[in-house]
């Protein structure tokens, strides 16, 4: 394993804000800290940046006990939600400014900056003022900044909260290459589902400060270990809610028809999402959500009668 | 259901709010071009003109005479310049990056020289190096003569240092703090981000404080008369020339000259504050808990040297001022004794209470006219405003004896013979210390989300209903601050009233500077610890008040 975490924890007066975290990720992967606001996601990663002491538990990386290890000695770095770009400082002075403490004479670190620059696509940008950069542009420069003094592992805090949708999902994938490239092991903190999903090998999901549950997309999606986990990642139908066992299905994982088969229910509400429709449909024992792609073939009204059937529900046991 | 028309009394009511409205802001205005802009031009009139005719015989003179007076105001505030920037930096990084703990106790210290009159750290150096002083005579057993520009520079040093280092504490607090992480993340030491990325971003701060030391140094009056000696500087004699000469046309001229390096100050001044906006302007979320920079290496470690030595001295004024209050030597030796304070009271018979009513004043009506002026401009736009709030910064850099003599030029005949009064007194603090208020005003309010203020006029409340409502309601702190600083401001000030008060209706800052120039350090030193005391018990009552407010939003 090339990073450990063991039993970290942090309080914050009396609030518990990291509770016990343990995991591990290995060389070259991808791990998304997943969880609403106030989680404890940010103030993991920001132990493990060397930018807070925890109270306990220790953070191993390679072999080595880094935990107590002042920020600028640990073989780590962050890519800051505000980029935490240096305004009085050029594009490329801000882009090798890491090296000269890795003993880089300044010709043969702007050597390594053109390179780092034209992975990030902007050698074209390298002398102006990162002021004058768009959003992006920035969110790159933090990148390459981090990148280049070649850490064993990159630590992204909500890197592409403060980019637009359309920009947000290109630099995912940017990211993803160049996670991909450098085989880096990446640990990137999002409050949003979908960027994990779409991003990670695995997903830790936090909640309160504790670890729900952690594996890959798939996993944490059709197999929740939580009631939590459940709610955070999508919507769900519960069928059956005993104290300890919750069996559910996903709204997209119902079958509809207009003729037999299944329970019988009328269509009492219709959204209109762009490439998916929700509906509820009223049954006797229950409302069901379920979600159609809007393929254009069999489109239902509000007040229809229907049928549907419920083939994979998954089940939590407490 | 109809709505209901407009009644005839509705229309009536706008009317009316409309003509009250305008009112209020003509009245704002004018204050401001009479309070504030006519007294300037008048001290300018007084130079240039002789007999109704326009002429520079007057500077001619100045230059003629007084070249050694030049150069000597400058070697002191150049010098006061150098030493205080590189002091303020040294102490506003430390203090920044130290514990909270010490933190606070450092900028309570730092906070204590803006509640003391001026002249405390002449007193104290008086007290100390003087013919008979403590340091000087008593432990070194000598008698010697130790006034000169070297305790001046030392002196104001001293004294302004407190000032630019809260500045500078502020500049830093108002750095994006993931900046500094952001360089230790990447493998710098501490040491290579002070220099490297927290002062190449204090730099704007660091102009300002630069400008504001040397256009106060030359202003600065007070000093150089009392620990000057023989040494002359061109404040102290246009302080001489109106008190002891009656020259009002040179005393004019000099303050024209120590005015246009404050004028050029100002206008740079203006134009860096919005530069620091944009630093400021990033990003605030971070948490205070985290680890910041530690002090360590060489760097560091020489401005901590350097702040415990501002410390140390800052320590030793202040004692030896509350020590030289309370003792009295006899036989050659030092006794406590209550005797000084005693003897205060022959001094000050009124004075201090006199004080105290004046700053209320001028902390009440100089808080409203600040807020006034700040919501016609920041959410009414009113066109010519900025040119008003220029104006009405300017105080805040010229000279306190140039904006006194203005007063006594401008205010001395029919329709406005106002010298010899009360009023003209407190006018002039008022409006000496407007840029307070207008700069704490403007702050608080460019806070309020325009969209709140359109909400209540789509609701239909008219321009004073929603200054009422809304504006003046989420303003609280700013009245209490812009209360406070005025009342202290007052409490203390010398330079723009010395002329300007009856010899009978006295302030104790100004009984204080009487008694330290007759030689009576001691009652000084005991007037300078009323005022710290007085002071320091408002401002620890507002501070509270300012908290819980804070807490409240």
């Amino acid at each position: 394993m090339l990073i450990k975490v063991d039993n970290l924890t942090k309080k914050f007066n009396d609030l518990v804000a990291v509770d016990n975290l343990s995991f591990q990720a290995k060389k070259g992967e991808f791990i998304c800290l997943l969880g609403p606001s106030g989680c404890g996601k940010t103030t993991a990663l920001r132990m493990i940046g060397g930018f807070l002491k925890p109270d306990r538990g220790q953070i191993i990386i390679d072999g080595e006990n880094i935990t107590n290890v002042p920020p600028e000695k640990r073989p780590v770095s962050t890519v800051f939600q505000s980029y935490a770009l240096f305004p009085h400082m050029t594009v490329m002075e801000n882009v090798i400014y890491g090296l000269k403490f890795k003993g880089y004479s300044k010709k043969e670190a702007i050597i390594e900056g053109e390179d780092y620059l034209d992975i990030v696509g902007l050698n074209l940008e390298k002398n102006k003022k990162v002021t004058q950069l768009s959003g992006g542009q920035q969110q790159r420069v933090a990148l390459a900044r981090s990148l280049i003094i070649n850490p064993k592992v990159l630590l992204l805090d909500e890197p592409l909260s403060n980019l637009d949708a359309k920009l947000r999902i290109r630099m995912r994938d940017e990211i993803k290459h160049i996670q991909e490239r450098f085989n880096i092991t990446m640990i990137f903190v999002t409050h949003d589902q979908e960027e994990a999903l779409s991003m990670a090998d695995r997903v830790l999901i936090m909640n309160k400060g504790k670890l729900e549950q952690i594996g890959t997309p798939e996993e944490v999606y059709n197999n929740p270990r939580t009631k939590f986990v459940l709610d955070f990642m999508g919507s769900s139908n519960v069928l059956q809610s005993e104290d300890k066992n919750i069996q559910f299905i996903r709204p997209e994982k119902i079958m509809m028809n207009r003729n037999k088969g299944g329970i019988e229910g009328i269509i009492e509400e219709k959204i209109f999402l762009g490439s998916i429709i929700l509906y509820k449909i009223k049954t006797k024992s229950q409302i069901y959500k379920i979600q159609k792609n809007n393929d254009g073939l069999d489109e239902y009204s509000v007040g229809d009668r229907v049928y549907i059937t419920l083939k994979t529900t998954g089940s939590i046991a407490q | 259901m109809k709505i209901k028309k407009d009644r005839v009394s509705n229309q009536l009511d706008t009317r009316f709010l409309n003509l009250i409205d305008k009112l209020i802001l003509i009245i704002v205005v004018l204050s401001v071009i009479i309070f504030i802009f006519y007294p300037m031009m008048a001290v300018f009139k007084e130079s240039f003109v002789i007999d109704g005719k326009l002429t520079l015989d007057i500077y001619r003179s100045l230059f003629s005479k007084n070249a050694k007076l030049l150069s000597n105001s400058l070697l002191v505030a150049v010098l006061t310049t150098i030493i205080s920037t590189i002091f303020s930096i040294a102490v506003s990084i430390y203090v920044s990056f130290s514990n909270s703990k010490y933190r606070k106790i450092f900028i309570l210290i730092l906070m204590l020289t803006m509640i003391s009159p001026p002249f405390v750290s002449s007193l104290a150096y008086i007290s100390l190096f003087g013919r008979r002083g403590f340091i000087t005579h008593n432990i070194l057993g000598l008698t010697m003569n130790t006034y000169g520009w070297k305790g001046i520079v030392a002196m104001q040093s001293l004294g302004f240092t407190s000032l630019n280092a809260l500045m500078l504490i502020g500049v830093i607090g108002g750095i994006d703090k993931s900046l500094f992480n952001s360089s230790l993340d990447l493998g710098a030491s501490s040491s290579y981000t002070i220099r490297r990325i927290v002062i190449p971003l204090m730099r704007p701060g660091i102009i300002v404080v630069a400008l504001l030391t040397f256009v106060r140094s030359l202003a600065d009056f007070g000093t150089p008369i009392i620990i000057g000696g023989s040494f002359n500087v061109l404040s102290t004699h246009a302080y001489l020339n109106v008190v002891a000469y009656s020259d009002l046309p040179m005393a004019a001229a000099i303050s024209i000259l120590l005015f246009l390096p404050a004028i050029i100050a100002f206008v740079l001044y203006r134009i860096l504050m919005k530069d620091l906006n944009v630093i400021s302007g990033s990003n605030l979320r971070e948490e205070s808990k985290e680890q910041l920079l530690s002090i360590e290496g060489f760097f560091p470690r020489l401005l901590q040297i350097i702040t415990f030595i501002f410390l140390g001295m800052m320590i030793l004024q202040y004692t030896s001022i509350f020590m030289s209050a309370i003792t009295k030597p006899k036989f050659g030796k030092l006794y406590f004794t209550l005797d000084n304070i005693k003897e205060t009271k022959n001094y000050i018979s009124g004075s201090f209470i006199r004080s105290i009513f004046y700053s209320l004043i001028t902390g009440v009506l100089g808080s409203i006219i600040g807020f006034l002026i700040s919501y016609y401009l920041e959410i009414r736009k009113i066109k010519g405003m900025k040119t008003i709030d220029f104006i009405s910064t300017m105080p805040y850099i010229i000279p306190g004896t140039f904006f006194g003599l203005g007063y006594i030029l401008a205010f001395n005949k029919y329709p406005l013979e106002l010298t010899g009064t009360a009023l003209i007194v407190i006018l002039n603090c008022i409006y000496k210390q407007l840029p307070l208020p207008t700069k704490v005003s403007s702050a608080v309010i460019s806070q309020i989300n325009p969209q709140v203020n359109e909400a209540a006029k789509d609701l239909g409340a008219h321009e004073l209903y929603l200054l009422k409502d809304v504006v003046v309601p989420m303003s609280k702190s700013a009245f209490l601050l812009s209360f406070v600083n005025n009342f202290t401001a007052t409490m203390t000030t010398v330079g723009s009233i010395i002329f300007l008060v009856y010899p009978g209706r006295k302030l104790a800052t100004l009984v204080m500077f009487d008694a330290i120039q007759t030689g009576k350090y001691r009652i000084g030193s005991v007037i300078a610890c009323m005022l710290i005391v007085m002071t320091l018990i408002v401002n620890l009552i507002f501070s509270k008040f300012l908290l819980e407010e804070k807490d409240a939003n």
